[in-house]
């Protein structure tokens, strides 16, 4: 793990943290196999922890992910997915079903990381996970590295670096658009009910992000 | 601008982008995630009941100025401690004086008062039987024989048993 001291000087006016958990929301989104986890909901709520457990199982990846890659810090990530699984339990009771539990416990993650990051200001410390065997042989990637890079892994840790920071520049809003699009592949549609917002908001914050992003990494994108 | 041309502009920071799906945590650091989920509910479910109890102490006045003294002051708490173990001491003392004890099995007869040593068979076997006296000094006397089945055994008939073999004499023949 790299851990490196970062500024971040981004700034921009849809920075509004909702800090109300909205507990009834309509429709749903990535729901595998609704029945059963609808059953494993009515068992948590009943105090069931094993039942919980299984719903904690299935979402921690995905959940885990947004928040690393909106704060580029695995253990600020670890802490805010754990603190969201808990403070789900324990707000269960007030889950109507109205959304799918994934939807729900994902809007406490996200919630519970914008109001930490607005704690946590402008200075960040990165503590970024290790970049996995296959990245090496992305074709994608190999294409932004040069040929005749000595020591490509050390090229690709130093593009890993330089994206987080840039990265952290944008506002949270931005960063969590382009982290649910581009990153891990969600629909416009899908994030516009995550975030609450319409599908044109999303689209609108998804360019700016990118144009920002664009601008910090122009170096790397010639 | 449609979403496809959007695409197609930022083709190569979307490419760059992918980078981020490599980074992934520690090796098996997903298979103790949930566990220390699970864990730290238990946690404060545990935290939760204390509360409740403070809730309770709350709720009666008298039980309320009492927790308030022993919480605020060391000394009163300290005191209040100390006399809980001298009430504890003192009980295991009074206990220990009052509760019988094992009841002793005694062998020699003549030890014990009241009891005609003629009057028992030496050969009887020790059998439990209720305590005599009182609680302060119980001892297990052994009753008179009575019937007893190895007295019924001596009363058989008995002949002597050779255990040479037929026709045997000393020395080999």
């Amino acid at each position: 793990m790299i851990s490196i001291l970062v500024s971040t000087t981004g700034s921009e006016p849809e920075q509004e943290a909702k800090t109300a958990v909205s507990s009834d929301t309509p429709r749903s989104v990535a729901t595998t196999n609704r029945a059963e986890e609808d059953a494993f909901v009515a068992r948590a709520q009943q105090g069931d922890l094993a039942a919980y457990d299984e719903l904690v199982r299935r979402y921690q990846e995905r959940i885990y992910a947004t928040l690393y890659h909106m704060t580029s810090n695995h253990e600020d990530a670890n802490d805010l997915a754990q603190e969201a699984f808990i403070k789900g339990y324990q707000a269960l009771k007030s889950f109507k079903g109205g959304s799918s539990f994934y939807t729900w416990v994902y809007r406490i993650a996200v919630n519970k990381t914008l109001n930490f990051l607005k704690s946590r200001k402008n200075r960040s410390m990165m503590s970024l996970n290790d970049l996995d065997f296959d990245a090496e042989k992305d074709p994608d990637l190999v294409a932004l590295i040069s040929d005749k890079t000595p020591r490509r892994d050390a090229a690709l840790a130093e593009l890993q670096k330089k994206l987080n920071e840039a990265m952290l520049k944008l506002s949270e809003q931005h960063r969590l658009v382009v982290t649910l699009h581009d990153v891990q592949g969600l629909a416009h549609e899908e994030i516009a009910e995550l975030m609450e917002c319409n599908v044109g908001t999303v689209r609108s914050r998804l360019f700016y992000a990118r144009q920002q992003l664009q601008g910090y990494l122009a170096d790397y994108l010639k | 601008m449609s979403a496809e041309n959007q695409d197609q502009d930022f083709e190569k920071l979307q490419q760059l982008l992918k980078l981020k799906r490599h980074e992934s945590p520690p090796p098996r650091f997903f298979n103790d995630f949930s566990f220390q989920v699970t864990a730290r509910i238990r946690a404060g479910e545990g935290v939760r009941k204390i509360e409740d109890f403070e809730d309770v102490v709350s709720q009666a006045p008298w039980l309320h100025r009492i927790w308030k003294a022993i919480e605020g002051k060391p000394a009163v708490s300290g005191l209040f401690a100390a006399a809980v173990c001298g009430v504890l001491i003192a009980g295991i003392f009074v206990v220990d004086n009052t509760a019988p004890t094992m009841p002793m099995l005694v062998t020699n007869q003549a030890d014990v008062p009241g009891v005609n040593p003629e009057e028992t068979n030496s050969g009887s076997l020790l059998a439990a039987t209720p305590l005599s006296g009182n609680s302060m000094s119980p001892t297990a006397v052994m009753p008179p024989s009575q019937g007893s089945l190895f007295n019924n055994m001596l009363a058989l008939p008995t002949a002597p048993v050779s255990f040479k073999p037929h026709g045997f004499t000393n020395g080999f023949r």
